[in-house]
């Protein structure tokens, strides 16, 4: 698989994808009229997103886009045209297509009870779409299943899919196709999220009463996106009911949450606004010491959303995002964290077949611990800033061609730390690393075609660029030593803005689709993707305080190349559908860690990082059902990630320069996820997970040294935990009362973990407690028992 | 600092249940482990040599008898170390100078040759004053006698430190109580009310403690056995990794020798609980 970076081929592939393009020149000509539109709720005036438009009979049709915007160009004609979205009642509509058309469209949810999902007569995407490795979860399937403690959690939820891991229970983040949890591409209304983790991992941040769609890229990563390795997660908010004032929310055991949504201007101009708090350290209030009743421990978030309609051509939304984990002990010890993300954009039709977006966003992350009083009082606080600019365009030039182009532009500043002590410390100094900035421009064009009636291909190709810039001092090292605080031999100053470092690189971006016949199709993709900042992390599962760290003289970027091959199958009239992916990637400048490497609040902490090489590959098979009585799917992943750290110095080598898996390696990965609608009324669903154990250490001698029992590690990741498995299973109840009413109201109970098995999430070794001078091994379970949960639900 | 966010982190996080388990584990080679130092202080050093067993393995360590050590200050030999009553345990008198570097050569029985990587002698503060106030800490922690200490630390970065804690005679050998500092937070302070007892001590009881000056490289060596030891048994462990000290074989540098030599700084201090 090598070859795929090889010059020659990638410049072969550029002067296919220019081809392409010239042949679109040629086709430009032909002036033929254009239906356009946007596809909405009926009832809440949502986008539609992905929904299908299509007119009968000519085999011609066209997904809306992210903004629930279509364009299709047809000869001039009489036509049906249909409107097909899952979940919803197809419209149809006759028309008379002579000159260029608007058609918006309103489009009802099925009758059917609202938590359930209905098969729509046209559900073959999967087999038709150019896209492949791709998972696109409605918020409706995500509350369909059963939740930890009941928080509807969009990416606990995306671990069900097949490609998906973590490293185990409570871990942040997730894992796709053998990447890291770095690597993942988390766009809130297209801000970059930086810790998509609650409690340390356990939850994630988006509230799914204000989200509304959530669509993961796994592999043939559109051009569109940039600046990670392995998956893009692209999660939208609701955009506001533009119809009427409704609200949802909800009392659970973890947490409670509202949401509200409504029209400032009917049809016009709407609103959401959300939130959500934990509220475990609310009960501690009930306890009898005073001192335990001071202490904190909740997050929060808060969603917002205002959708602005100004006319048929042009639209405006302010989103914003603003959420916090916060611990305090006592007077002794505080420390939060969080995310704000603030979404400016406007779409604009430049004609029905020019469709332009243009954003500006702002986003940030950082925590904040320390002692608040007494003489060992201190602050340390840490973060990243992101400020984007960006401008993406749709051109829809013909039924069978659709050009995407656009530039972005990110401005990064980088806190990696600041303690300060208190006004009464004396024992600690102001201690700060640095800030370090950086700017990455990138631009992009993608060409999807159809040809002939079976073959489709989309083509693109992304050009990002870093600049890693001053105001910094870069300290330079003995080339001929291990790198280390005491090898530096000179430094250099770089003036605010001046150039530190710049890289750059072209993403090719492939993927083909050849319909076999109308059930079936075999799609093939290609992508190479860059990344240029790195999450620090070397614990098993990252922790609030690891920081973000830019590409620079001794940090290179990484890059990947994925191929992947699928076969795409759906039978009984779309109620099944099945899907086998192939997949292979390579990982390029990848970082680990010196041993005992210290990362936190370090000026050199490049000293501490390692360079290597990833493998991933696998074979993914997924089969899903959508059906009116019961839905469900089982996934399976068989695959193999592992990395090969081999510096100049021993020091810089990890297990000899062996390859070793990576702690999110699981070799057979199997969720079965279906519901049931028993009655009106009443819905059963369940989870069963089953996973190879993850990659663990084991020690094969120990020694002692002052007394302290040591173990000796020899070959990393060479043993495994033992399997994981798990059954969940969750029970939701309609009230009967609700028919014809306004307000509506529902209990959901369930439990985690059913059987209570005892899960490892690690195997580690220590001095007995009672008897230092013996050892044992232990296994730690983090949710090693049934976590029963109940939570009431309304809407109105 | 990083030990007290691990701290917080344990202390607020579900840690989970945790049960003792018995795994077959694999059994690598007995190698060669080296437990020496060189102190600035008068009286008899010691120095162990011993074998590494299977982990899964209770009891004694296999100790080297009758091996000859000697001990190189700035690299001439000042001294042969002597054997001790106690199998694979030798010792001297020699008393280390500050500035000055040591190392050792050892020759097994078997007549292996070992040696350590030159450690410098380094610069310590005196322990200031050491006392045991009765402390009421909030829930859940334990209210009762902690012991504090005041020290000082001397101007310019890169002072490292390690403490050692005898209470009632008794080493705390276990390791939550490997206790190792460098100064980039605190240099050139005045260092006040450290606290060194992580568990309540009682009235009669006596804490003695060593202040010691370590090199960076030893600093580096025991702050990575307290992630193998102490920072274990949570979801943010840090990963398990060789620990290789200063002891090399003469013979072949890529073998794997256990262990470390290190020059001390040394001051020390006592306190009753009254």
């Amino acid at each position: 698989m090598a070859f795929i970076g090889h010059p020659k081929v990638l410049q072969m592939k550029r002067i296919l994808f220019l081809l392409l393009v010239i042949q679109v020149g040629f086709l430009y000509g032909q002036k033929k009229p254009v239906l356009s539109g946007y596809l909405k709720d009926a009832t809440s005036g949502e986008a539609l997103i992905g929904a299908n438009v299509v007119a009968e009979g000519t085999g011609l049709g066209v997904s809306t886009n992210a903004y629930g915007f279509y364009s299709l160009s047809l000869p001039a004609s009489d036509y049906t045209i249909k409107f097909y979205y899952l979940g919803y009642e197809t419209e149809t509509r006759s028309v008379s297509l002579k000159t260029d058309l608007t058609l918006n469209v309103q489009m009802k949810e099925s009758s059917v009870e609202l938590q359930e999902v209905v098969v729509s007569e046209d559900l073959d995407k999967n087999v038709k779409s150019v896209e492949m490795s791709t998972t696109q979860l409605t918020i409706l399937e995500v509350k369909a299943i059963p939740q930890l403690l009941g928080e509807v959690d969009v990416i606990r939820s995306i671990l069900l899919l097949p490609g998906v891991t973590t490293v185990g229970e409570g871990a942040s983040g997730f894992n796709v196709r053998g990447g890291n949890i770095d690597q993942n591409l988390i766009l809130l209304d297209e801000a970059p999220v930086y810790n998509s983790s609650h409690l340390f991992g356990f939850f994630s941040i988006f509230n799914g009463d204000a989200v509304r769609d959530l669509k993961l890229y796994k592999g043939g990563i559109p051009a569109e996106y940039g600046g990670r390795l392995s998956s893009a997660l692209d999660v939208r908010q609701k955009e506001g009911n533009s119809k009427a004032f409704h609200g949802t929310g909800g009392i659970g055991v973890l947490s409670s949450r509202l949401m509200l949504e409504g029209p400032i201007v009917k049809d016009k101009c709407s609103f959401m606004v959300a939130g959500r708090r934990s509220y475990a350290d609310l009960f501690l209030k009930l306890a009898s010491d005073p001192d335990l009743r001071q202490n904190q421990a909740y997050f929060y978030d808060l969603n917002a959303k205002v959708n602005y309609q100004i006319d048929d051509r042009n639209s405006v939304f302010l989103s914003a995002y603003f959420g916090r984990d916060i611990f305090s002990f006592s007077d002794l010890f505080r420390f939060s964290w969080g995310n704000k993300t603030l979404t400016l954009r406007w779409n604009h039709l430049f004609s029905d077949k020019l469709f332009s977006n243009f954003t500006v966003l702002a986003s940030d992350y950082d925590y904040s611990l320390g002692v608040p009083t007494g003489d060992q009082a201190f602050d340390w606080i840490s973060g990243i800033t992101n400020i984007y600019a960006k401008a993406d365009f749709s051109y829809y030039l013909d039924p069978q061609s659709t050009i995407r182009f656009g530039g972005s532009m990110l401005y990064y500043g980088f806190d990696p730390g600041k303690a300060t002590p208190g006004p009464e410390t004396t024992v600690f100094n102001e201690f700060k690393v640095p800030n370090k900035y950086a700017v990455e421009p990138g631009v992009y064009a993608s060409l999807e075609r159809k040809i002939g009636t079976r073959f489709t291909i989309l083509a693109g190709l992304r050009y990002s660029h870093f600049l890693r810039l001053g105001e910094e001092t870069i300290y330079i090292y003995d080339e001929n030593k291990p790198k280390s605080p005491e090898t530096i031999i000179d430094s250099v100053h770089y003036a605010n803005g001046e150039i530190i470092s710049s890289f750059n690189g072209l993403e090719p971006r492939l993927s083909a689709n050849y319909l076999l016949d109308d059930e079936s199709s075999v799609k093939l993709s290609y992508n190479r993707t860059r990344q240029y900042i790195h999450l620090v992390s070397n614990t098993t599962s990252a922790t609030p305080i690891d920081v973000w760290t830019p590409s620079g003289p001794y940090v290179k970027p990484a890059y990947a190349d994925q191929v992947a091959g699928g076969y795409f199958r759906n039978f009984r009239n779309n109620r099944y559908e099945l899907s086998a992916e192939l997949y292979y990637k390579k990982m390029y400048d990848l970082l680990d860690y010196k041993n005992g490497a210290e990362l936190i609040l370090n000026p050199t902490v490049e000293t501490e990082l390692l360079s290597g090489n990833g493998t991933a590959y696998g074979l993914e098979l997924m089969l899903k059902r959508n059906g009116k009585k019961w839905s469900g799917w089982i996934s399976y992943t068989l695959s193999r990630s592992e990395m090969v750290v081999k510096g100049a110095f021993p020091q810089e080598t990890i297990n000899n320069g062996n390859p070793y898996p990576n702690n999110w390696d699981k070799t057979h990965d199997l969720s079965v996820t279906g519901y049931y609608n028993i009655t009106k009324y009443w819905q059963v669903s369940g989870i069963f997970v089953y996973q190879t154990g993850r990659p663990v250490t084991y020690p094969d001698g120990k020694f002692e040294q002052n007394g302290i029992i040591i173990p000796v590690y020899n070959s990393r990741n060479s043993s495994r935990i033992p399997h994981y498995h798990r059954l969940d299973f969750s029970v939701t109840y309609d009230f009967k009362k609700n028919e014809g009413k306004n307000y509506k109201q529902s209990i959901v109970f369930g439990a985690y973990n059913v059987y209570a098995r005892r899960n490892a999430f690690s195997i580690f070794f220590r001095q007995s407690e009672e008897n230092p001078l013996q050892t044992e091994m232990v296994r730690l379970s983090i949710l090693g028992s049934i976590v029963p949960f109940i939570t009431y639900n309304f809407q109105f | 600092m990083k030990n007290l966010i691990y701290l917080t982190l344990f202390s607020f996080i579900l840690v989970g249940c945790q049960d003792v388990v018995y795994i077959d584990l694999p059994h690598g080679k007995p190698l060669l482990v080296v437990d020496g130092e060189i102190s600035d202080q008068p009286g008899k050093k010691f120095l162990k040599l011993s074998y590494s067993i299977p982990y899964d393995k209770q009891g004694e360590f296999p100790v080297e008898t009758n091996a000859i050590i000697r001990l190189f200050e700035d690299g001439i030999e000042v001294v042969q170390y002597g054997t001790d009553s106690i199998p694979g345990l030798y010792s001297t008198s020699y008393t280390g100078l500050l500035g000055k570097s040591y190392h050792i050569q050892i020759e097994t029985q078997d007549g292996d040759q070992y040696h350590s990587l030159p450690e410098v002698l380094n610069r310590v503060p005196e322990i200031d004053s050491i006392y045991a106030p009765y402390i009421n800490f909030p829930a859940p922690f334990e209210d009762g006698h902690y012991v504090l200490f005041d020290t000082w630390e001397p101007a310019g970065m890169g002072d490292c430190y390690r403490w050692r804690q005898f209470i009632n005679g008794v080493y705390l050998n276990s390791p939550t109580y490997l206790l190792v500092r460098d100064d980039r937070l605190v240099d050139g302070n005045n260092l006040q009310g450290f606290q060194i007892s992580f568990e309540p001590l009682l009235v009669g009881d006596t804490l003695y403690l060593e202040q010691m000056s370590i090199t960076r490289n030893a600093y580096n060596y025991w702050t990575l056995i307290f992630t193998q030891t102490a920072q274990v048994g949570s979801n943010f462990d840090p990963p398990p990794a060789p620990v290789v000290g200063n002891i090399r074989n003469s013979n072949n540098e890529a073998d794997l020798v256990l262990g470390y030599f290190s020059a001390i700084g040394l001051r020390g201090a006592g306190v009753r609980v009254n």
